[in-house]
């Protein structure tokens, strides 16, 4: 229990509660349980009242006490509501603020989907706790108050209602433990059956081609039966909780009645006074009830807690640093090793990137090219050796800076959900004139594209660029690297996936981006290596050759099949030959 | 970190409005409450007065009003419920609703037979696709179907297999328009490979063998994996066909993917095969590898394949070219760069990047 709790209070560390809303929430709780308890001792003393003459003041009173215990609970619904909601917003903020300066390995080890929950609904529950603190506190409380009244009722009576509370706390803490198990089987059931759903859905063209639409449903159906047992299941552990608070009604009904009646036909209780009693015992068990159940829950959003303070707890990147001082120089990777979860990637890579050249790297799928750019990036950190710019690790920078000086432009979904506009100005701290954006467009080659477009400027492009052809989105986001201006590009060449046209245009865009700029290029074809001043062969995580184009044509198999393979079927042979001859000549 | 808070302010907003509502639905029932005592005391305590009831049954009245009110709380609580899931209900019975494919009155797949397309036109809502288009892919032969991004290249192939009626002219095979042949028999004999494989996780037997109505031996899909050369991976594997493969493949390459999946369309054994970008998400090397698995597993099928992969083209016996949804020639690579337009456009795009290479 103390180390849930401990884990709880790690997560409110450095975030703003609404204090006074807390305190609020708190004075609120304990005023409305004595208005109940107050109109409960009103109600037992009309009743008495009445066997002799009405008290119309008593009437009234009590028809005000109830007025405003109304007027409190729906000020309490409100405010700890409102108390709830900014705690939330802030745990979130916190955490997605968190999420964002994790280094990159941190989101290969858990899934990615699962993070996404720990911003959305996780948040929400160890927002919970604080309303669950409050109401923990406003029920030992009315329980309190509730057996105190009982006491004053009627001592001997009160004191057989004692044994309520073991009998009340026995059957919810069996209910807890149980909904505990069941919901959590029901969860996992239904987190089975959505993983299910959201690929067979993606791949229903598959299933429909294959004609598995049979089988399928046999196994959404075997599926759908489990979870709906488990379903069945949680519902029978709540018919378990009704069972239980029958079972104490019975018990305040006895105590109240046989004993109560007995009094009250010796004259020793006012009818009254036992309809009190009677009334307070039901408020009072309620309470014990809840009591246990905001324990239970504790422990329920112990698991969900301990995974934010796990992610609140690990280290950011490290971002301190000196400034570059050096606008340009090589960059040097030298003995660089990388694994990825025990798996070797890069093995002793050597090689260097000149200053104002342009470097392509090819290889197999898988030999590590996408690695050594995240390396560069500094989304990884090497397993051994180190790169360094000029003569300094470039881990000595400051992240921002060194950030700054690089820009990335991939062929996977490269846009985010906005308009072109903000696209194109995404990360761009200054103020961007009409004119530079236009400028920036026509050299990108989307101007024209734009031009078109009844928005302009101002359209939106969809969730991940998908209101516009894959060509038109490398051209945007060519445009972005553009106008972050940056003195290195890291390019995974953007044109693989396109048409022959669309091809062409994103290929004019990157030459008009590359002018000037040391480049880095994945290159997945061989025309786009032709450029380079030099080219890496990678191969298996390793560097097999290094040279310009021309060497490598003479000395390397892999990149001479590479060259044959980028030729049209048609005329393969001619084409490798002429290319061999263009450059031995 | 801004985009960030202004959606979380969004949804913060979004919750106080049901917090909103939750204090009106707190205030009704409170209302009803205060009118209940109110009928309850002040007018128990007046009648008690008069002498019309006795205190025994007024109290009694007391102790029932209780189960009165909270009878009213539930209704009102299950009034909220009915409400929010009356929406979602909506959603469901426009699914379920929806029309099915049918299956009635569906002959069988003709043995033989080429297929074709007899002038047809295809829109998607307002959008049209495809215009009149006219080609045949004769039996046994490979086609490749080339065009700009969105002239309606893999429209085409959705009409194959009727997963969309055409809105006139008709998909045939041989005699046998597509709509009349049973979904079973017409999508059973197709074969469809596409760029991103489709893949289910489960083990690699699972994945090897989807689609295949028939039992089939670990024999037969060695066999089928030696001749697409996916049994090298799949020996290199600890537990063999049992291995676990990720979603999507995504534990596999590109090309391995591709071989995994062509290994598949072998066992199933189809008459037509038809492939989407099959090599497209891949880089020269293993394209090459794939297009040589293609040709050499699968000789004297039927094969249409979407491509703009020049290498490709190189190697099919019939191209068909479609721009903007329309017809722009079919024929052989050396006929069509003699004859069309968009077609020499095309290639000389390809080659242009050559050339300037060169």
């Amino acid at each position: 229990m103390i180390r849930v709790i401990r884990n709880y209070t790690k997560i409110f560390k450095g975030i703003r509660l609404p204090w006074f809303l807390l305190f609020l929430v708190v004075a609120l709780s304990f005023v409305k349980t004595h208005l109940e308890v107050e109109a409960i001792t009103l109600t037992a003393s009309i009743i008495d009242g009445t066997q002799n003459a009405v008290r119309t003041e008593e009437l009234i009173r009590y028809i005000e006490f109830q007025v405003l215990s109304g007027v409190s609970l729906v000020a309490f619904t409100y405010i700890s509501g409102l108390a709830l909601q900014k705690i939330n917003l802030d745990v979130r903020l916190k955490v997605w603020d968190k999420m964002m300066h994790l280094p990159t390995c941190y989101y290969d080890s858990d899934n990615v989907n699962e993070l996404v929950t720990r911003v959305t609904t996780d948040a929400d529950s160890a927002g919970n706790y604080f309303q669950q603190v409050i109401n923990l506190f406003a029920a030992v409380y009315a329980a309190i108050v509730a057996y105190q009244k009982l006491f004053s009722f009627q001592s001997r009576m009160a004191a057989a209602m004692l044994l309520v509370i073991p009998l009340t706390l026995g059957v919810t803490a069996l209910y807890s433990a149980l909904t505990y198990k069941r919901s959590a089987e029901s969860k996992n059931r239904l987190a089975a059956t959505m993983g299910y759903l959201v690929e067979r859905v993606r791949g229903l063209r598959l299933i429909k081609s294959f004609r598995m639409e049979g089988e399928e449903m046999e196994k959404a159906d075997r599926l759908f039966k489990k979870q709906c047992k488990a379903d069945i299941l949680l519902s029978y552990v709540s018919m378990f909780q009704l069972a239980g608070m029958e079972l104490v009604g019975c018990f305040c009904i006895v105590v109240s009645f046989v004993l109560g009646g007995r009094l009250v036909a010796s004259k020793e209780l006012g009818i009254g006074t036992l309809i009190g009693f009677y009334t307070l015992t039901g408020l009072a068990s309620v309470r014990l009830a809840e009591i246990c159940t905001y324990f239970g829950s504790f422990a329920g959003n112990a698991g969900i807690v301990q995974k934010i303070g796990k992610i609140l707890e690990a280290p950011d990147e490290v971002e301190e640093g000196c400034e570059m001082d050096v606008a340009d120089a090589d960059i040097h990777v030298k003995d660089v090793s990388f694994s990825y979860q025990a798996r070797p990637v890069l093995k002793k890579v050597c090689c260097t990137i000149p200053k104002g050249k342009i470097t392509a790297i090819v290889g197999t799928n898988g030999a590590g090219k996408s690695t050594l750019f995240k390396l560069l990036e500094r989304m990884y950190q090497p397993t051994e050796g180190e790169i360094c710019f000029d003569e300094r690790n470039i881990t000595d920078f400051n992240l921002t800076s060194w950030r700054k000086s690089l820009a990335i432009v991939t062929q996977e979904k490269p846009l985010l959900s906005g308009t072109i506009r903000e696209n194109i100005l995404y990360g761009v701290e200054r103020t961007v004139t009409e004119e530079e954006l236009v400028h920036v467009a026509k050299m990108a080659n989307i101007y024209e594209f734009v031009c078109r477009l009844p928005e302009g400027f101002d359209a939106q492009c969809g969730p991940g660029g998908s209101n516009f052809s894959g060509g038109q989105q490398q051209c945007i986001a060519i445009a972005r690297a553009m106008m972050r201006n940056p003195d290195y590009l890291l390019l995974d060449e953007a044109t693989s996936n396109l048409d022959a046209r669309s091809g062409q245009q994103v290929t004019e865009a990157l030459n008009n981006l590359m002018k000037g700029r040391t480049t880095v290029l994945i290159a997945h074809n061989y025309s786009a290596t032709i450029f380079a001043d030099q080219v890496i062969v990678l191969c298996d995580g390793e560097v097999q050759a290094c040279g310009s184009p021309e060497e490598l044509l003479k000395t390397n198999d892999y990149y001479r099949t590479f060259a044959a393979a980028g030729c049209s079927g048609a005329g393969k042979e001619a084409c490798v030959n002429e290319i061999k001859n263009d450059k031995l000549q | 970190m801004k985009n960030g808070e202004a959606a979380a302010h969004k949804l913060f907003g979004a919750n106080m409005r049901v917090n909103k509502l939750e204090c009106a639905i707190t205030a009704l029932s409170t209302v009803i409450g205060l009118a209940q005592t109110m009928i309850v005391m002040v007018f128990g305590v007046v009648m008690l007065k008069r002498g019309a009831i006795t205190i025994q049954q007024w109290v009694a009245f007391y102790m029932f009003s209780g189960t009165v009110s909270n009878t009213f709380s539930t209704l009102i609580g299950y009034w909220t419920d009915l409400k929010t899931i009356q929406g979602t209900l909506a959603r469901t019975a426009d699914l379920l609703l929806a029309p099915v494919e049918s299956e009635e009155g569906k002959e069988g797949m003709p043995e033989r037979g080429d297929l074709i397309f007899d002038r047809v036109s295809f829109s998607y809502g307002e959008k049209q696709a495809l215009h009149e288009i006219s080609f045949t892919i004769p039996e046994g032969k490979s086609t490749a179907v080339i065009g700009l991004c969105g002239s309606g290249k893999t429209t085409s192939l959705s009409l194959i297999e009727h997963f969309y009626e055409a809105d006139s002219g008709e998909v045939r095979i041989g005699n046998v328009p597509v709509e009349r042949i049973s979904l079973d028999e017409l999508r059973g004999s197709m074969g469809y490979v596409q760029q991103g494989a489709d893949i289910f996780c489960g083990t690699a037997r699972e994945a090897l063998t989807y689609g295949i109505h028939r039992p089939v031996s670990d024999d037969e899909i060695w066999g089928a994996a030696e001749k697409s050369g996916f049994r090298k991976l799949l020996k290199s594997w600890d537990q063999g066909l049992d291995t676990p493969i990720a979603a999507g493949g995504t534990s596999l390459s590109g090309g391995q993917r591709q071989r995994l999946v062509l290994t598949r369309e072998f066992l199933r054994d189809p008459k037509v095969l038809l492939l989407d970008e099959p090599t497209s998400a891949l880089d020269a090397a293993a394209s090459g590898m794939v297009q040589d698995t293609i040709f050499s597993m699968f000789p004297g099928r039927t094969k249409l394949i979407i491509t703009h992969d020049l290498s490709l083209i190189g190697r099919v016996d019939q191209i068909v070219v479609l721009h903007e949804g329309a017809m722009a020639g079919c024929g052989t690579y050396e006929q069509l760069l003699e004859g069309c337009e968009v077609f020499q456009r095309l290639v000389a795009a390809h080659q242009g990047e050559k050339e300037a290479a060169l």
